[in-house]
């Protein structure tokens, strides 16, 4: 087994590098832990009191950037949802992330509507999107369309315009995971490949990675608010 | 005493001809016809009752000085922004395939283009022709813009109730020349879809191997659009004027062309295809002239090309680093419910 400081577990690191961001790299690593434990014992101290001598542990969320969205459309996940939501998936989350930012679309942007992306290394810009109901002009693909059922659209479509319906936070929840988490899902593929500026895998399978981070983290969030509802 | 004359030269069919000299009315020039294809025998047996000025060779080269053709020849200026030489120069249009005859082009002063974004057919009717040539050679507008990414900056076209089929497919044959490829069309008037068209049918069909067309989408007089912004263009309107407004405004915004004979534009409710309505005038000389759809469409069409522009050409450099980036999109609409107009058909309007 390799004693190398700079082979521990993805989680190991992110948890570690969090706490610190900003120590040198052997900081706080457990090399240094068991020395320091070493030298306590010396000293006839031990493990409990060094922990209780660090104080409650907290990391420093990303830096999220809010820019005022344009008349009729709105950011649907909010800078303190953005925040609780990054605690709520935990450091391994976080690692990494530089700023994530809420912007206006540019006005003459693709056709298609887009929720956020990803500048490599570490900065997710999330757009605003239409108040709910969208109108969307021409008929929208099949894959679209059950991509909004799923995440609890309502549906209304005729020849040439598909409306969305967005009932509660289904809006919400849809940028936070379609948009923030496939985003984040992708930020995981390159910041633990260590290539973090170059493309580590081809599109379509990083795409795929991101897609199903994005159903994990779906399916955990959702199961926890099912379980709070029936405590 | 008038600023131009327009001048139609070997035109074939006496319906272009009649088109032309509704263009130089719009304009308040006076118009003529140099016959080199046997144009006032057909004028005879089709419009008796109306007279065809004629113009000989001599005359148009030597009295009627300086000529500007609009040909798409080398060496060609853009009409976007150019001059007219001074005097009472004669705007000269071509035949509908052939184009300005090699005498009247060596002679030409001045040889202008309609720059066409499109894939597809790269000529207007010849009618259409001479409207935005006379329109841009009147006042200068603005010249040609350049841009890195045209087809980001181009709006969703709307015709909204054309009175004839001829009309709105020439129309539909400008916008396919000016680079838009699907048309939503309110066809209130039944001009064209509701059409006997077993001919064109079968044509058609026969056509299909061959790439490219345009969508031609039937929308109801009633039916909700899902634009940001829309501009509705007219002649008839208490408006900015067109080269002022705001036309290459990307997708999510729509251009409409109403028809005006057919169509009251104040009296429509335009909110309900938009979340912000605009107005646009084109600015014409004069008021009193037989309206035709596909020439006030094919200028306005011109112009929100000039807006949209061309792709600037690159010199050979060191490409761009490309920073790294993935986006999470929704994919953009189908239009399933579109009739499919190939080139070939629009040839013939």
């Amino acid at each position: 087994m390799s004693r190398s400081k700079h082979t521990d577990p993805d989680r190991i690191r992110a948890q570690r590098r969090v706490f610190a961001p900003r120590d040198a790299r052997g900081v706080g690593d457990l090399s240094g832990d068991r020395e320091a434990r070493r030298l306590l014992k010396v000293l006839g101290l031990h493990g409990a009191e060094l922990e209780e001598a660090s104080g409650p542990r907290s990391y420093r969320l990303p830096r999220v950037r809010e820019v005022r969205p344009r008349p009729g459309f709105l950011h649907p996940a909010s800078p303190a949802d953005i925040r609780s939501f990054l605690s709520f998936f935990g450091p391994v989350c976080a690692y990494g992330i530089r700023l994530i930012e809420l912007r206006q679309q540019a006005p003459n942007a693709s056709p298609e509507i887009l929720l956020a992306v990803l500048r490599v290394p570490g900065t997710i810009l999330m757009f605003e999107q239409p108040a709910s109901p969208w109108l969307l002009s021409g008929q929208m693909h099949p894959d679209t369309i059950s991509r909004l059922i799923a995440a609890g659209a309502r549906i209304e479509t005729s020849p040439i315009s598909t409306i969305a319906h967005w009932p509660d936070e289904t809006l919400r929840d849809f940028i936070l995971f379609d948009g923030l988490m496939h985003e984040i899902g992708h930020h995981l593929v390159q910041q633990y490949r260590g290539k973090r500026e170059s493309r580590v895998m081809r599109t379509k399978d990083h795409e795929r990675r991101a897609s199903a981070f994005a159903d994990l983290c779906r399916h955990v969030w959702k199961e926890r608010a099912d379980g709070d509802r029936t405590a | 005493m008038n600023w131009s004359q327009l001048v139609g030269d070997g035109i074939e069919n006496p319906m272009n001809a009649r088109a032309i000299l509704d263009a130089a009315d719009m304009f308040n020039v006076p118009c003529f016809f140099r016959d080199t294809r046997g144009l006032a025998d057909r004028w005879r047996e089709d419009l008796a009752s109306a007279s065809l000025p004629l113009v000989d060779t001599d005359t148009l080269l030597e009295a009627m000085r300086p000529i500007v053709a609009v040909e798409n020849a080398p060496g060609s200026r853009p009409v976007y922004g150019a001059t007219r030489p001074s005097g009472t120069p004669s705007v000269v249009v071509g035949n509908e395939r052939r184009g300005v005859g090699r005498d009247v082009l060596s002679s030409a002063e001045k040889i202008v283009h309609i720059p066409m974004g499109g894939r597809g057919p790269n000529t207007l009717n010849v009618a259409a022709a001479a409207a935005v040539a006379l329109y841009y050679l009147a006042n200068r507008r603005g010249g040609s813009v350049q841009s890195s990414r045209p087809e980001h900056r181009r709006p969703a076209l709307l015709l909204a109730g054309p009175c004839d089929h001829v009309e709105a497919g020439s129309t539909l044959r400008s916008a396919a020349a000016f680079g838009w490829r699907s048309v939503c069309l309110d066809d209130r008037r039944g001009a064209w879809f509701d059409t006997p068209r077993p001919i064109r049918a079968e044509g058609r069909a026969a056509a299909r191997s061959h790439r490219g067309g345009i969508r031609v989408v039937r929308i109801a007089p009633t039916d909700r659009l899902a634009y940001e912004e829309i501009t509705i263009i007219g002649i008839r309107l208490d408006a900015p004027l067109i080269h002022r407004a705001r036309l290459a405004t990307g997708s999510r915004s729509a251009l409409i062309l109403p028809d005006e004979s057919a169509i009251d534009i104040s009296s429509e409710d335009w909110a309900r295809m938009g979340r912000s309505v605009r107005f646009a005038r084109i600015d014409l000389p004069t008021k009193k002239f037989p309206y035709r759809y596909r020439l006030v469409a094919s200028i306005a069409l011109a112009e929100a090309s000039r807006q949209i522009g061309a792709r600037a050409r690159k010199l050979p450099s060191r490409p761009p680093t490309q920073r790294l980036a993935y986006e999470s999109t929704l994919a953009a609409g189908v239009l399933e419910a579109a009739e499919f107009v190939t080139h070939e058909e629009l040839r013939d309007y």
